[in-house]
């Protein structure tokens, strides 16, 4: 089996190496991940630039995904039977929905046709260079706003009910006799909620909301068909300037790879400490 | 007189292997104040004014609109676009968007005017209005030696056994399909898939905007040749505007017109597609 495995790699390796007859030209690649301007000043190139908005991207998807998904958790696990049958629709909407369906679906809903994003920009532009270069920084170009936001939207709403499930079952994982002690204190559910269990769940679920995390980092990949110039985008941008094809893609692959595992080794070492 | 815009396919060739000698060098876009004055008046023009800023959309299509390795663009597309922001006096924003997508960002607003090279087709005039021609643009083959070698005519590969790939959406595939309406069409999402295709010998022959065909016969020559010389076909390109901004129309050819005379899109074009003195400003 593993001899059979080494062949087929083996193959293909001389396949895409040499049969395939590409012209290697890696020389001209490092540049547009970092290069020095004419100051000689480091500056960041396109697919440095990229790999800057998914992470934006990624931490405002996530943010707002942890939100909506504890959110989701205590409405399933709440008294309203309005709130839990609302909670579980979303939930189930959001799992059976591929990503791709959703973000266009978000795009349309949360678009500049139905929200006022070029009035939003104009209005950030007005409040001064101080602000626009904060709102900048923070988020996008404010010209792209308008895609900006559907993408967090969508991205947010997926993770959401894979993190809803995460809160979920550790709140119910949390001891019977924690609740009852809690109640037996006077604490209210509220109380209950905040001072005895949601603790635990934070401290507990870690490991999982990380990975979670670098999931949403992957998924958002998706969001390059709204032309959005997260690192993927970025990738087909530079593809079509200077076509190389094989450098690039493999450039973004282990771009996201070294990343991704750069914040899983290190949210593993938050966990030990 | 427009067939003098198309650079043969040889001149493309002989220039990228001279190392491109400096034909028309055309400095950086100013003002002009007598092709502004064609301009004002425009109530679409105004509405732009008063914003300050042009939405230009566009998709990254070597050498009509690429990316600088600092995120800038540059390309004959984006010097015309440029011009043009520079004679309504306002600043040029540019809005990369994939090309499926182009015209459905143009109509819900993305942008105010497509600067992109997109050919004038019936198809599209339902959707949206063009500007008389600014640019011209022609289709050209070129086909892979190990798996279609020494083939010289068009008809030669109109043959259902023929696989053509072509970018989808785009007046490449339409071509292809028009002129070799025997042969098996394969669409691809950019021109580098297609290319990919005729190197591992799953497609025989590419159809695309010139010069990419020629340059890829230029770069691998073992590999892949040119078998029908020149362009295939000669596509008028228009700028497209939203049909609600149609009285923009008059102003914009009035514009198109004079910078015809003065040659200056004859130069422009011929800086972009017949040098490679730009590839520096790709740093």
């Amino acid at each position: 089996m593993l001899v059979f495995l080494a062949a087929a790699l083996g193959w293909l390796a001389w396949r895409v190496l040499v049969d395939f007859k590409y012209d290697w030209q890696w020389a001209d690649i490092p540049q547009y991940i970092l290069h020095r301007d004419s100051g000689g000043r480091f500056q960041l190139g396109t697919l440095g630039q990229g790999l800057a908005l998914t992470l934006r991207l990624s931490v405002w998807a996530s943010a707002l995904g942890l939100a909506l998904g504890l959110g989701l958790a205590l409405a399933r696990l709440g008294a309203s039977l309005y709130l839990r049958l609302a909670a579980r629709s979303l939930v189930e909407l959001s799992r059976n929905i591929p990503p791709l369906v959703l973000l266009l679906v978000a795009f349309y809903f949360f678009g500049a046709q139905a929200l006022p994003w070029p009035r939003l920009a104009a209005f950030i532009r007005d409040c001064g260079p101080g602000v626009q270069w904060l709102a900048e920084a923070a988020t996008v170009r404010l010209g792209d706003l308008d895609v900006f936001f559907p993408a967090v939207a969508a991205l947010a709403i997926y993770e959401a009910a894979y993190f809803s499930e995460i809160f979920r079952g550790a709140i119910q994982a949390a001891d019977r006799g924690q609740w009852e002690a809690a109640w037996c204190l006077g604490l209210s559910r509220l109380q209950q909620y905040r001072l005895i269990v949601l603790p635990q769940v934070f401290r507990k679920t870690a490991p999982q909301l990380a990975g979670q995390f670098i999931s949403t980092l992957k998924e958002s990949s998706v969001v390059s068909v709204l032309s959005l110039a997260e690192l993927t985008y970025s990738s087909m941008k530079l593809a079509a300037t200077i076509h190389h094809l094989f450098e690039i893609w493999l450039t973004a692959a282990a771009m996201y790879f070294i990343f991704n595992f750069l914040l899983s080794l290190l949210f593993a070492r938050l966990e030990r400490a | 007189m427009f067939k003098r815009f198309m650079p043969s396919l040889a001149i493309v060739a002989a220039l990228i292997m001279m190392g491109g000698p400096a034909l028309a060098q055309t400095g950086p876009a100013g003002a002009n104040p007598e092709d502004a004055a064609l301009l004002a008046g425009n109530p679409w023009v105004e509405q732009i004014k008063s914003r300050g800023v042009l939405r230009v959309g566009f998709d990254i299509f070597r050498p009509w609109a690429m990316e600088t390795r600092s995120g800038r663009y540059v390309g004959f597309e984006i010097q015309v676009a440029e011009a043009l922001a520079a004679d309504l006096g306002v600043e040029a924003e540019f809005v990369p968007t994939a090309w499926d997508g182009i015209i459905p960002a143009l109509l819900t607003g993305r942008f105010d005017i497509i600067i992109g090279s997109l050919g004038i087709t019936e198809e599209r005039r339902q959707k949206v209005v063009f500007t008389d021609p600014y640019s011209f643009s022609g289709m050209a083959i070129a086909a892979s030696r190990r798996s279609a070698p020494n083939k010289t005519s068009l008809a030669d590969f109109n043959r259902p056994e023929i696989v053509v790939a072509a970018k989808s959406g785009t007046t490449a595939a339409i071509a292809a399909r028009e002129l070799l309406p025997q042969a098996t069409l394969k669409t691809f999402d950019s021109e580098d898939q297609t290319a990919q295709e005729l190197r591992s010998g799953k497609a025989q022959a590419l159809i695309a905007s010139a010069p990419y065909p020629a340059e890829l016969a230029l770069k691998s020559p073992g590999e892949i040749y040119v078998p029908v010389s020149g362009t295939l076909t000669s596509e008028p390109c228009g700028m497209a505007l939203s049909p609600k901004n149609r009285e923009a129309l008059p102003a914009l050819n009035a514009w198109i017109a004079a910078r015809f005379k003065t040659r200056w899109l004859e130069k422009t074009w011929s800086y972009w597609f017949e040098t490679l003195d730009w590839e520096g400003l790709l740093k």
